[in-house]
């Protein structure tokens, strides 16, 4: 699969784990793993880079491991993007779906 | 690898690359975090941690803040090769000395090992160099390419020096004694026999870790020591029989650039890296260089194949995938 494709997907689906509810950096790869391939070499950088972006935001939590856990919320304008982003997609496979048919 | 251990080797390499101590701490408690957060959830520490990649590409992947310091020390590196090309072409040319004058690419890496490297690492790769220099030096300068050869040898007790081992001052008195009593009876008596006296500088060469790729990253550390450490010494063997049987001993040094050509080669397969000709640019071009200039007097030209290496860094070069 191309990488920027791939990267594009990874982002929305790493923005709706953390809007159902998967807060940390090891949930969230967790749950990544178990349906795309990806690892936490992809998913810690993502997250750096959509709190860059102010999509994502985090508190930190005391864990009773010992180091404090970043918890990741959705910021308003990560909500507002997530939205985008997810109607664009349904729209793409909607098209992709409908091109895969015809050629059949 | 456990916790601990990677979260050292993190934490060295985040240093050594000069991130900002903000960002540093930032990854490492992250990552620290992570990974108990995977222990609690019962995971098997050491498959987690392989999953996590290794420190050198998840420093990679993160867009983090480097130091001023680090930031002129990238300057120097970049600006080296450009230093390197004007000091090649003045000695080249108004020296008329382009058979000796690419040592000044080697001013390159030797930039970023005093600016990048530290301790045994910055020690180590210095001594190579200097070894480097010292064996062209004697061969150019006063055609001692035998026994000149015998410097590299010297990398055995700096190799000890650099680092602490039981017994490291005998253990280098034993070396240094051995090297100047073979290069004495070289002068005084030469005999293919005095090499003998060489030999023992192999297991002491083990245990002075000269030939060691910094792979840290990898399990196979020790393995490609070892591995290094046996091509290495093939390549010498074959070098010293050449000079030895037809006296070829220059130009038929450059058969010791198989060495690194090898390593690269290993380490790229160790390291389950896609084939890369650009790394093995330098060492190629070098070979082609001295065979032009040497076969066809054509040093003056034959300066052009370096640029072989910007052309195959462009060709490889398969931008952002």
């Amino acid at each position: 699969m191309n990488a920027q494709f791939k990267k594009g997907i990874v982002e929305v689906c790493l923005l709706t784990l953390v809007e159902k509810g998967y807060q940390s950096a090891y949930q969230l790869s967790k749950a990544m793993k178990d349906d795309l391939e990806v690892t936490e070499n992809t998913v810690y950088p993502m997250l750096r880079r959509l709190t860059e972006k102010n999509l994502l935001t985090y508190e930190k939590e005391k864990s009773p491991a010992g180091a404090p856990v970043k918890k990741f919320v959705l910021t308003p304008s990560g909500i507002e993007h997530l939205e985008k982003e997810k109607e664009a997609w349904h729209q793409f496979i909607h098209q992709i779906a409908n091109i895969l048919g015809d050629t059949k | 690898m456990k916790k601990t251990e990677f979260l050292e080797i993190l934490r060295k390499k985040l240093k050594e690359k000069g991130i900002h101590s903000e960002d540093s701490k930032e990854v490492l408690d992250d990552y620290r975090a992570m990974i108990e957060e995977a222990l609690l959830s019962q995971e098997d520490e050491e498959k987690f941690i392989e999953g996590l990649g290794t420190p050198s590409s998840i420093i990679k992947s993160l867009k983090l803040r480097k130091t001023p310091l680090q930031k002129n020390k990238e300057k120097i590196i970049g600006m080296s090769p450009f230093i390197a090309i004007i000091i090649f072409f003045l000695v080249g040319f108004f020296l008329n000395g382009f058979a000796y004058s690419w040592l000044a690419f080697l001013l390159i890496p030797m930039t970023a090992i005093v600016l990048e490297e530290s301790g045994f690492d910055r020690w180590i790769g210095l001594s190579v160099f200097g070894a480097i220099f010292a064996f062209f030096g004697l061969g150019f300068g006063f055609d001692l390419w035998h026994p000149g050869w015998v410097v590299f040898t010297l990398l055995v007790p700096a190799g000890l020096a650099g680092q602490t081992v039981k017994f490291k001052w005998l253990l280098m008195t034993i070396a240094l004694g051995l090297i100047g009593g073979y290069t004495i009876l070289e002068f005084m008596a030469p005999a293919r026999l005095n090499a003998l006296l060489l030999i023992p500088l192999i297991p002491l060469a083990f245990s002075s870790k000269v030939i060691q790729i910094k792979l840290e990253d990898i399990k196979f550390k020790w393995k490609v020591s070892l591995v290094g450490l046996g091509f290495a010494l093939l390549v010498i063997s074959i070098y010293i029989y050449l000079g030895w049987t037809l006296g070829w001993w220059h130009p038929a040094w450059i058969i010791l650039l198989v060495i690194p050509i090898g390593l690269v080669g290993y380490s790229q397969w160790a390291d389950k890296k896609r084939f890369s000709l650009i790394e093995y640019m330098p060492f190629v071009s070098v070979i082609l260089f001295v065979i032009i200039g040497e076969m066809f007097n054509g040093y003056a030209y034959s300066w052009l194949i370096f640029l072989l290496i910007p052309m195959v860094g462009v060709l490889s070069d398969k931008g952002d995938e």
